[in-house]
């Protein structure tokens, strides 16, 4: 039988390219998403060996709150020095060195802007003479020998227009704000010149000690033994004379470490994406369906020929099913190949901007990559072909004498009863989960959304006719005879129309989610404004980071200001033993920049200690205003904090919120991520302005000033771009369904080639088919455009009801979104159909008569 | 109606049909000359493989000689563009094929005005009724060609032939898979278009009696003409026909 399987395939081969073609898009970009991830991963593993290269040791104090380390500048308190002088006393190390490491800087270029490469960080470190325990080295010029010199990266030098020996400005996110350096040199990253773009200012011991108010302290303490010593025997007696909050971890330990937090990212990063491409698969699994059903009733002769001559309905399945495994086989190894073309590329593409974590290394294929890749792409095409394969199994051996008619299908009751059965239960499962707000109830409305999909899958067919019916109508007045009988042809297979449909329906149902999420979100952001800020004016860094505490302190003498705090957020630390997180604000913008709604507000308590908590937090854990939080925080490891207050609208606020004061006794890291401002009484908004940056403007030229309009542009902005990100990673699932579409119409016409001919023989121009054809396709991909946009629209709106927790309030209208989704499907359609079109006005008629 | 028997409905002059090239070279039709008048109908006869198909499908424009010349009433069709010859085929000529003659997902009514349909012309609803009852159909019009006997099918297919009022009907073996009794309809009913609406019908067949429905019949044999026979019958069809295959 595998014969008869290989034989089919090569006889219609030109039948199964488009289904081929499906499963190699789905696997393609699945692989291109794992050799992209796995070369960054490989990559960084490289640069964080090179980073820890020649230290055998490091010590750092304990995370008090565990387990929350975000990579640099995580809440770990900083370490005395007397650290240090212990550590080049203990026996059997070489070389020690103290190390100030933090985030947060600017560097400003010769032209006044800050020297910045899209949101990469920017650090301040400091200048030890064992630059062996560093990954950095000089390049040019020479160590900082006073506190006003320093060194900086050649991306900063190149970029910002710097010389060695020139001055240069650096902001520090602290209240040392900007400082004037002269540069002393460039440094490069170990072996290679750039650190994946980040940028670095090496300053003096002392002088970075004294910019971040640590001073006698320091981040971490590398060690390099001496050449014989062993490194675990080093690590015991170090550790044993140091206190229980410090500890010691080797250097493959702290790489091992790095390497797993960045792990964790773009593992997660590449999940997202790979679901792009699963979705791909199972749009993908329609057109396999299709196809296999087509063909089978295509060769029903053949097949029933196989059967009279012995052939068991076991053999059949089996040979149908080996086809679809020798199709599975080919377009998933060719997708995996040109996977890894594309993974390549854009690894190429994105090294071009700046962001090359490979560092040159070769896109890595890993043996997961094309496990995952073959198993997919074979599983998916055998399994899509089950349903045809059984039917061609059912064939009697009598339909090779009888006359084969064109396939009507019948209703499948029972499918149909179960569709909609499961329609139903997908929306009472998504409603229901949407309004519980919970973790299990996200996971029900998700799993409600995909009953509810395949619920609309298996009603199709009875969908499909009355939408022949409703969408073809305006069509057949318009177009008269091609189109009525285009609407003739969408209902003569409700099936056929109802898969095809679907495979559309499905992308353009989780684009319109999103699109309905988004504008909900960006209408939350618009009320979310006006709810809970006051203030006039909105300061910010222009990239996504914090700015220094300084700015606020320059701005407090301005008279055109009547009001002014500073906003700070930090790491997650634990309150009353559970993860929390906390903002800062100063005590009198409670009641006047920000719009709280407080209730039982102590300013006394609040000014000294005290915390405002949110109303819902303080329902949660039934916590009473002049209650005591305990609470472990990266400075002040224990720290008893009484209610000052509850408030009900949270707006930019975390659960917890403190005055700046207190936040300075818990938190290491001092930077402001907003200051927010409004005018004294009788002041315009422009003279404030106006005022706000003649002061600032100069000076940091790092931060933005934006008005109330402004500050929800800026926001919906970001919504705007997340949502093209993802409607341009939809395009995949857009495209497979147009081959989806494509395919079937191609495979109609030939099955149709007999009336074609007959059309055509009777006086239809060539241009009369085609129009036929392409009117089909329009009514077929309108039908799933509607399907679509009703089942998106009902998505977005539960997803947006999930998200109530997230500050999403406010529901979006659809309609643009709607109207916007069917001209998409509309020239989908007619895209797709042009080379079906094509071939069916070309049939050439004595043919087509001649047939069969 | 009736139109003076000299005038010629269709004409074929030197028509030559070659397929294939060099050794698989197939003379398909080698240099024929025929005519057939306005208001007759015509027979075309002869064994499996003489080219009586081809030179059905040649003159009826759909197919093209490889060379010579094809007129139907005045026009040379031959060199038409593939649009003009579409468009004669549709206001100009009528089709009856063997099998596989209507539109499955159009009704018989809407079978039988479908040439009008692609023409976009309106429909001369009192012909059509009129065609509609000669081959008495009007009961089943709203069915779909499924819904039909074989005999029915063919029935649409004469009466949308008819319907279009062209100068000539061409019907390749029109009753090549029907029964006897829905042959001999059929064929009658073709015989009364010419007689009472003096269409012009041209008919290939293999079969003596079918034929013996012509006013005259022409044999082919290997690509050319080789006999004709005018007011035929059953036995002088089929004693031609013995001589032919010997």
């Amino acid at each position: 039988m595998w014969k008869v399987s290989w034989r089919g395939l090569l006889a219609h081969k030109a039948r199964f390219v488009l289904t081929a073609l499906a499963v190699l898009l789905g696997v393609m970009f699945i692989t291109a998403t794992y050799v992209l991830t796995d070369t960054t991963n490989v990559g960084f593993q490289r640069l964080f060996s090179t980073v820890n290269a020649g230290v055998d040791l490091q010590v750092r104090a304990v995370d008090p709150i565990g387990g929350s380390t975000d990579g640099p500048g995580d809440s770990r308190p900083a370490i005395p020095a007397a650290v240090l002088d212990l550590a080049r006393s203990t026996e059997g190390v070489a070389e020690a060195e103290g190390l100030v490491f933090r985030p947060g800087v600017s560097i400003v270029g010769a032209d006044g802007e800050v020297v910045q490469q899209l949101g990469r960080p920017v650090f301040a470190v400091n200048y030890v003479d064992q630059l062996d325990l560093t990954p950095y080295s000089i390049r040019e010029g020479r160590a900082p020998e006073r506190p006003d010199e320093v060194l900086l990266d050649s991306n900063s030098v190149e970029d910002g227009d710097l010389t060695v020996g020139g001055p240069v400005d650096v902001i520090f996110p602290t209240d040392a704000g900007r400082q004037t350096f002269t540069i002393a040199g460039v440094l490069s990253f170990g072996d290679q010149e750039d650190f994946s773009g980040a940028q670095v200012a090496m300053l003096e011991t002392s002088r970075a000690q004294e910019v971040f108010e640590a001073v006698d302290e320091f981040d971490f303490v590398a060690i390099a033994v001496e050449p014989r010593a062993d490194i675990q025997a080093v690590k015991r007696t170090l550790a044993s004379s140091l206190p229980p909050d410090i500890e010691v971890l080797t250097g493959e330990q702290v790489t091992n470490e790095q390497v797993a937090q960045l792990d964790q990212f773009i593992g997660i990063f590449g999940w997202v994406l790979r679901g792009f491409g699963f979705v791909g698969m199972f749009v993908a699994a329609f057109i396999i369906v299709n196809t296999f059903t087509i063909v089978v009733s295509q060769r029903v002769r053949e097949l029933a020929l196989l059967r009279a001559l012995g052939a068991s309905p076991r053999q059949i399945v089996g040979a149908v099913l080996a086809e679809s495994a020798l199709i599975g086989i080919t377009a998933s190894a060719a997708g995996i190949g040109v996977g890894y073309i594309l993974g390549s590329f854009i690894q190429t593409l994105l090294a071009k901007i700046g962001f090359d974590p490979g560092g040159g290394i070769d896109p890595v294929l890993d043996i997961r990559t094309v496990v995952v890749g073959l198993s997919i792409g074979i599983g998916v095409t055998m399994l899509a072909a089950v349903v045809p394969a059984i039917r061609a199994a059912r064939t009697r051996p009598l339909a090779a004498v009888r006359e084969v008619e064109a396939v009507t299908a019948v209703l499948n009751w029972t499918r149909i009863t179960s569709g909609f059965v499961a329609a139903l239960a997908g929306i009472a499962a998504l409603l229901w989960g949407a309004q519980a707000g919970t973790r299990t109830g996200l996971l029900a409305a998700a799993g409600g959304a995909l009953v509810l999909l395949l619920g609309t899958v298996a009603l199709g067919p009875l969908l499909a006719r009355p939408a022949a019916v409703l969408l073809g109508g305006p069509v057949a007045a318009i177009s008269g005879i091609n189109g009525r009988l285009a609407r003739a042809n969408v209902a003569r297979n409700p099936r056929r129309t109802a898969i095809t449909a679907s495979a559309l329906m499905i992308g353009l149902a989780i684009a319109m989610a999103v699109m309905v999420l988004t504008a909900s979100v960006i209408r939350s952001i618009d009320s979310l404004i006006d709810e809970s800020i006051a203030a006039d004016l909105t300061i910010s860094d222009s990239g996504p980071g914090g700015f220094t505490t300084a700015l606020r302190n320059d701005l407090r003498d301005v008279a055109e200001i009547g009001g002014a705090t500073a906003v700070r957020y930090g790491d997650r630390v634990l309150v009353e033993g559970k993860g929390t997180e906390v903002s800062a604000i100063e005590p009198d913008a409670v009641d006047q920049l920000l719009r709280l709604d407080t209730e039982g507000f102590a300013p006394d308590v609040f000014a000294n200690g005290g915390a405002l908590v949110s109303a819902e937090l303080a329902d949660e854990r039934g916590w009473q205003v002049g209650d005591v939080l305990e609470g472990t925080f990266p400075k002040n490891a224990l720290a008893s904090i009484p209610i000052a207050g509850t408030f009900r609208v949270q707006g930019f606020m975390n659960d917890i919120v403190v005055s700046i004061e207190t936040y300075e006794d818990l938190y290491k890291e001092q930077q402001d991520f907003f200051v927010l401002a409004s005018a004294a009484p009788g002041v315009e908004l422009d003279a404030l302005r106006l005022a706000v940056e003649q002061r600032i403007g100069d000076r940091y030229p790092n931060v933005d000033v934006k008005d109330r309009e402004e500050l929800k542009d800026q926001q919906r902005q970001q919504a705007m771009i997340f949502l093209a990100v993802f409607v341009g990673l939809m395009l995949l699932t857009l495209f497979i369904s147009i081959l989806g579409i494509l395919n079937t119409l191609a495979l109609s016409v030939i099955e149709r080639t007999r009336e074609i001919g007959l059309l055509r023989a009777v006086g239809s121009h060539r241009r009369q088919i085609a129009f036929m054809v392409e009117w089909e396709a329009m009514i077929v991909a309108l039908l799933g455009g509607v399907l679509g946009s009703g089942i998106g629209v009902v998505l977005g709106l539960a997803l947006t009801r999930a998200l109530q927790d997230f500050q999403v309030t406010e529901l979006a209208s659809p309609w643009q979104g709607v109207i916007g989704l069917l001209v998409v499907a509309a020239v989908s359609g007619l895209f797709a159909a042009l080379y079906p079109a094509w071939r069916a006005s070309r049939l050439d008629v004595l043919r087509a008569i001649a047939t069969d | 109606m009736t139109m003076p028997t000299q005038t010629v409905a269709a004409r074929a002059v030197g028509a030559t049909k070659i397929y294939g090239r060099g050794d698989t070279e197939v003379v398909a039709l080698g240099g024929v000359d025929v005519e057939f008048g306005a208001g007759q109908f015509t027979a075309i006869m002869g064994p499996s493989g003489s080219g009586k198909s081809t030179l059905l499908h040649c003159i009826a424009g759909l197919d093209r000689l490889t060379s010579g010349q094809v007129f139907i009433g005045e026009i040379e069709i031959s060199s038409l563009s593939e649009r003009e010859l579409t468009e004669v085929r549709r206001d100009r000529l009528g089709f009856v094929f063997q099998a596989y003659n209507l539109v499955p997902t159009l009704t018989a009514y809407e079978n039988i005005t479908l040439p009008a349909s692609l023409a976009g012309r309106s429909i001369d609803g009192e012909w059509v009724d009129r065609v509609v009852g000669a081959v008495g159909l009007a009961s089943r019009l709203s069915h779909r060609p499924t819904e039909l006997s074989g005999g029915q099918q063919q029935r649409v297919a004469v009466a949308r032939a008819l319907a279009n009022r062209p100068s000539v009907i061409f019907a390749d073996e029109p009753t090549g898979n029907l029964d006897s009794k829905a042959s001999s309809e059929i064929l009658r009913f073709l015989r009364n278009a010419v007689d009472e609406l003096g269409q012009t019908i041209v008919m290939v067949t293999h079969d003596p009696a079918s034929a013996a429905f012509a006013d005259r019949v022409v044999f082919l044999s290997d690509g050319a003409i080789v006999d004709s026979l005018t007011d035929p019958t059953v036995d002088s069809i089929a004693q031609r026909v013995r001589s032919l295959e010997q």
